[in-house]
């Protein structure tokens, strides 16, 4: 809902721009040290995953171009 | 060490003046956004640029956008004119950039910064203002969506002001 005036309050303008505003509160409510170490866990576990991909593709599938190889 | 540490420690053990940008200033202001690599915009001038060069020098830095990624010269008057280094290096992409998009140089850039610490180690930030700003100059579609992330942490921050 609009607050007084008709400017759209953070939420409204968040989700009309399909911002997950619930995980930006999570991330607010860190230090910019712990936010940083966060995303450096996600990216330890996404280049994990990358490994794993590859291990079962047999090639990498971000790079179909490797697949002949 | 996390990539992030590991950069911040050797750019100030260096002492190489830079200012973080992109995605990892983003997420230093909140952003959930994911980056794989480091965006600084730094002077490139002979000083700073052997700073930097010291800084990657066990790294095996290679310049990252030519096909036969060449190793980076020792020797900072090799780098003279260069406006941006994309390096390719042990610990993962570093960009170093003399200008920011919607912004400007170095100088500019130095005026629309908060100073924080991340992970001990004092680092300036691209303000949010700026961020939003240099976002929405680059235009694609990623930098777009981050601008909308960007404008809600403001919104909320806003908020919690008022």
């Amino acid at each position: 809902m609009a607050d007084d005036g008709g400017i759209p309050n953070a939420d409204d303008a968040a989700h009309a721009a399909d911002v997950d505003m619930s995980l930006i509160d999570e991330l607010l409510a860190l230090s910019p040290t712990e936010r940083v170490l966060r995303h450096e866990r996600l990216l330890e576990s996404a280049r994990l995953l990358r490994e794993a991909g590859v291990r079962h593709y047999g090639f990498d599938p971000r790079v179909p171009e490797t697949h002949d190889r | 060490m996390a990539l992030i540490l590991e950069f911040l420690k050797r750019m100030t053990d260096n002492g190489v003046r830079f200012v973080l940008i992109g995605g990892y200033a983003a997420i230093v202001h909140g952003s959930p956004i994911g980056t794989e690599d480091v965006d600084v915009c730094a002077p490139l001038d002979e000083d700073n640029l052997a700073r930097i060069l010291a800084a990657v020098a066990d790294l095996h830095p290679r310049f990252r956008m030519r096909p036969d990624k060449p190793p980076v010269p020792t020797d900072p008057g090799a780098l003279k004119g260069f406006k941006n280094l994309y390096l390719h290096t042990d610990l993962g992409p570093m960009d170093f950039l003399s200008e920011v998009t919607g912004i400007g140089g170095y100088d500019e850039v130095s005026r629309h910064t908060v100073g924080t610490q991340v992970g001990g180690y004092p680092c300036r930030v691209l303000d949010l203002d700026g961020l939003i700003r240099s976002k929405r100059a680059v235009g694609r579609p990623k930098d777009l969506r981050g601008v909308a992330e960007l404008e809600a942490i403001r919104r909320r921050l806003e908020q919690q002001v008022d």
